[in-house]
């Protein structure tokens, strides 16, 4: 991949474009714009293979940055950006999971299929506050300031939520491990 | 056993992940992230976590989009650059942010410089003695800049200019420690003997407070300007003599209201 290798291309694509495309189309709410953001995110992936420092982060980790900047770009430029009910009700829209024919196969599928178990789970730990203030910083790309504003609390209390929501997560998903997503 | 001391940069790791840092606040900590590597592995960590949470809920593809993107990569160059991957988030420049970035970044240029300089003089043990003390001086009030801008009983205020200035000003009140900070940019370079004076308007009445002036590039930063006793309605900027006035003798060039205490 890192040499140009569009078979790695491909492998990478089955392995992550499934995740990629359901975090767009929570983002976008559109499916062809969240078509749209997996070709650019693989793109720039492709663009930038050759430097990535794997040191400095998994490849999935890297894959779903550039995803949700990707997304949250086009939102922005769209002048799309949605309320905390409809992110609710994408959320809902979203499930369940499904493993797509280019996934690579049935193991995977079930790996696939436990995290996101994990993970849902870890989110519905979290007290409801801190889950909101943490999807509204990650899915609608607000700064601390719009989430202030639009959950009408003070901004203190809304950077504290997100810090702490944030902590809290990576403490309950760390049994999955360094590299989950790799 | 004695406690670490807190480290407000800590606190700045999930805001950078989630790239909600303004420019001040992204500058001062991509700087301390480059010689800190706990921070770093924090960080990763903490990508890791929002990358797990990012892919939690993939969804079936349609057997085209991979025909898409494979034809996309086939006409496109891969990077031949060795150059390191910035990892950071997506980042949300305010405007309204950018002159006191540019002013804590030449701050950091400086950090740099003597950095730099510190380096070119390791022969000359005095120099770089000097200089050294110098540069963590600088660092140290960096960190202390930051950590008051990062305190979370901050609240932000910008002075609308009055008149066709073009200069923003702005305030970092924090009223538990009655302490406020203020930058501004594009500040008119005023004639020898005069400054501008920061007031308090406090019961309706101005409350003098300090002067400053800008540099050649029209920035100024005034650090831990102590708020009057009293409720605080609002800020004002004049131009007074360097001394400065007990009262105001010209008119108000920026103002700035505070949410009622």
């Amino acid at each position: 991949m890192m040499r140009g290798d569009q078979s790695a291309m491909s492998t990478l694509y089955d392995r992550y474009a499934p995740g990629v495309l359901g975090l767009a189309l929570r983002i976008t709410r559109e499916q062809a714009d969240a078509e749209d953001v997996v070709v650019d995110t693989f793109a720039q992936v492709w663009r930038d293979a050759a430097r990535f420092e794997l040191g400095r982060g998994s490849v999935g980790a890297w894959v779903a940055t550039i995803a949700r900047s990707r997304a949250l770009d086009l939102v922005r430029s769209r002048g799309r950006r949605r309320n905390l009910d409809d992110a609710a009700e994408a959320e809902a829209s979203t499930a369940p999971p499904a493993m797509g024919t280019t996934t690579p196969s049935p193991i995977a599928n079930l790996l696939a299929d436990e995290r996101s178990r994990r993970v849902k789970a870890a989110l519905e730990a979290l007290p409801d506050a801190q889950r909101a203030a943490l999807e509204l910083a990650y899915f609608e790309g607000l700064s601390q300031s719009e989430i202030a504003e639009r959950i009408a609390e003070p901004l203190g209390t809304v950077k504290t939520r997100t810090r702490l929501g944030l902590r809290r997560l990576k403490e309950l998903l760390a049994p999955l491990g360094p590299g989950g997503i790799a | 056993m004695s406690e670490m001391p807190h480290d407000p940069m800590r606190d700045l790791v999930e805001e950078y992940a989630l790239g909600q840092l303004d420019d001040v606040q992204r500058v001062a900590f991509e700087t301390r992230l480059a010689g800190d590597a706990a921070l770093r592995r924090e960080l990763a960590a903490t990508l890791e976590t929002l990358g797990e949470l990012a892919l939690s809920a993939p969804v079936a593809l349609p057997a085209a989009l991979k025909q898409r993107v494979m034809a996309d990569v086939a006409n496109t160059p891969p990077a031949q650059s060795s150059n390191v991957l910035s990892f950071a988030a997506p980042v949300r420049r305010s405007r309204t942010t950018l002159y006191l970035g540019a002013a804590l970044a030449a701050s950091l240029m400086l950090v740099a410089r003597l950095a730099f300089d510190l380096r070119a003089a390791q022969d000359e043990a005095a120099t770089a003695r000097r200089l050294s003390v110098t540069a963590a001086r600088a660092t140290v009030q960096l960190d202390s800049l930051i950590a008051q801008l990062t305190d979370p009983g901050t609240e932000t205020i910008t002075l609308a200019a009055t008149g066709e200035a073009k200069p923003i000003v702005k305030a970092y009140i924090n009223r538990v420690r009655r302490s406020v900070t203020l930058s501004a940019a594009q500040l008119e370079t005023l004639p020898a003997g005069r400054a501008y004076q920061l007031w308090f308007i406090v019961d309706g009445k101005p409350v003098p407070s300090v002067t400053f002036t800008s540099d050649s590039s029209g920035h100024a930063l005034v650090r831990e300007i102590v708020m009057p006793a009293g409720a605080v309605a609002a800020t004002a900027i004049t131009e007074e003599p360097v001394g400065g006035s007990l009262a105001p003798t010209s008119k108000i060039i920026f103002v700035g209201k505070l949410a009622t205490e």
